[in-house]
């Protein structure tokens, strides 16, 4: 078995004529938090969406705990205990706070469950005093603590956070850093796409750069620190 | 946790089946109403099941009224004739049947869904109802006769006579209530959940890691399983089974029905059907020109109750405790 709970080798991805990622290749170890990194527009979501089979590559594959998936429907994915927070947050407004979580809730593929819906609230405490809301009802913060408490509880080995962050005033930031930290403390695998160069570069093992649908950069925080003035022009608008 | 979604949901089944309990006592004298109301409750489990595919899981379907002609071709067929069977068994043969042909359709046409399954279900329910208007071994247009109503005996206890029709009354009654629990017991589970998710937001719910078929396809014979019984139970009530009931039009009228009622409410349903029939029927006595009428009417509800007559009671049940 290998220590990689992800390969993804040379992956093209075209939406109809546009060709989209460039032969995208990176590995994430096991247990690792990696960052994705990258402007609007560069291939960041597509790789995550080319990875969970929500769009299929053309060509390369994608190796998750080192078997190929590409053959897999992404439902299956998920069911091999990734978790996916979709840019956006995903709500279903005709379910409760409470529905969305006990909706998501399961054991993982070897049956243990290290989350459970009650850990889930004492992370959030927010949410506890919305369990009967709908889903978009939430200001943004409380969606996205919807979100990854959702993903949560699916129990994965790997889990993807797309924009976490996005749009959210600064202290509600802070608060799903924290909680983000304390996800990377229970070491879970986990991914994620976001432009705050700071904080990531404190949280990650590994980073990525993603440049027009190619790896630009990819190295540890130390590596990040000796490129920091090119990672910097990479990701300003 | 309470199988009503709504207070107005509560209002509403308290005093519908208070209500429904004492309409033979009423009209004691007068079978005929009896037997329309029967009839109504028949056709508010038919019309439930498709809100339940329509309103709850989101897949349009244009040829649900097959199934109901299936409810009642089905046992005509199974039955031997002349001979009195058990009604209780037959029921489980009737939906068991129908669940096996409902998984089949499901399997084709949940492979689509919008307007290709609209025109899908539509062309499987043509089919079907030209195979038993076009076929000598079932009676053709004139359909099949149901000589002998089936014995209701349980254990050797027999307290129901399905020929008087204060009992047949009684039976659409109850059938209607467990239809109603069952489809609520299911939308209040995680499947229901999962369901509202996937109609909601289809992608979504795979990317949580559902598989959306299986759960679309559960749904549908459910849904369908149940439309057969209705058609079982008006067959029964007829004592004949004929291809209009698969007619398009049944379909049709069935998903006006649904949509008057409160697409998704699941009671609904009921008011739907009750609102549309009764109305049919008293402007039908008034005037020849009832369907211009008629046609009018739906189209000023449709357009002034948003969320159907559910959401007309809803406002008027709330506001009143305001």
């Amino acid at each position: 078995m290998t220590d990689n709970i992800l390969e993804v080798h040379g992956i093209h991805t075209l939406y109809g004529e546009s060709h989209i990622l460039h032969g995208v290749s990176f590995e994430i170890k096991k247990g690792q938090t990696v960052s994705i990194m990258g402007r609007n527009g560069m291939g960041k979501s597509t790789t995550l969406k080319s990875i969970l089979g929500i769009v299929k590559p053309r060509s390369g594959s994608v190796l998750y705990k080192g078997q190929d998936i590409d053959a897999l429907p992404t439902w299956k994915r998920m069911r091999n205990d990734i978790a996916y927070v979709p840019e956006g947050r995903g709500m279903f407004h005709n379910l409760t706070v409470k529905e969305h979580l006990q909706m998501a809730a399961r054991k993982n593929s070897r049956g243990e469950e290290h989350w459970t819906y009650e850990q889930v609230l004492d992370v959030f405490p927010r949410l506890q005093e919305r369990l009967t809301n709908k889903g978009t009802q939430l200001s943004g913060g409380e969606q996205q603590m919807l979100a990854i408490g959702r993903a949560l509880l699916t129990n994965p080995d790997l889990l993807i956070l797309d924009e976490a962050t996005e749009g959210l005033a600064p202290l509600i930031r802070k608060e799903i850093w924290d909680v983000i930290r304390k996800i990377k403390a229970t070491g879970v695998s986990t991914i994620i796409v976001d432009k705050n160069i700071k904080v990531l570069h404190e949280l990650c093992e590994q980073h990525i750069l993603i440049v027009k649908g190619k790896v630009q950069f990819s190295g540890d925080s130390q590596a990040l620190d000796a490129n920091r003035e090119f990672i910097e022009s990479s990701l300003a608008v | 946790m309470s199988v009503f979604s709504t207070k107005a949901e509560k209002v509403f089944i308290l005093a519908f089946f208070f209500i429904a309990l004492g309409v033979p006592l009423f009209f004691n004298e007068n079978t005929f109403y009896v037997n329309k109301i029967s009839t109504m409750l028949i056709l508010s489990i038919f019309v439930m099941s498709l809100d339940y595919l329509v309103g709850k899981t989101g897949l349009i379907s244009l040829g649900h009224a097959m199934f109901y002609g299936l409810g009642g071709y089905l046992f005509a067929i199974m039955v031997p004739e002349y001979e009195e069977v058990n009604f209780w068994i037959y029921t489980f043969y009737v939906m068991a049947a129908s669940s096996v042909i409902a998984l089949i359709v499901g399997l084709i046409v949940l492979r689509t869904s919008g307007i290709y399954m609209i025109m899908i279900t539509l062309a499987l329910a043509q089919m079907t109802f030209y195979f038993f208007a076009d076929s000598t071994e079932y009676g053709g247009l004139d359909g099949l006769f149901i000589y002998l109503k089936p014995e209701t005996s349980i254990f050797g206890l027999n307290f129901l006579d399905l020929d008087n029709e204060t009992h047949f009354y009684y039976l659409c009654l109850l059938s209607l209530f467990n239809c109603y629990v069952f489809f609520k017991i299911t939308l209040q589970s995680r499947f229901g959940r999962v369901i509202d998710a996937v109609k909601e937001n289809p992608e979504r719910a795979t990317a949580l890691g559902y598989n959306i078929f299986h759960f679309r396809l559960v749904a549908y014979v459910l849904s369908s399983s149940l439309a057969a019984y209705a058609g079982y139970l008006f067959s029964l009530q007829y004592g004949f089974v004929n291809p209009t009931m698969m007619s398009w039009e049944v379909s049709a009228s069935a998903l006006v029905m649904a949509i008057l009622g409160g697409l998704g409410t699941v009671f609904g349903a009921i008011l739907g059907v009750f609102v549309y029939e009764s109305l049919h029927y008293g402007i039908e006595h008034m005037t020849q020109y009832w369907m211009f009428w008629m046609g009018s009417l739906i189209i000023v509800m449709v357009l002034t109750l948003k969320s159907g007559i559910a959401g007309l009671v809803e406002k008027l049940v709330t506001g009143k405790r305001k």
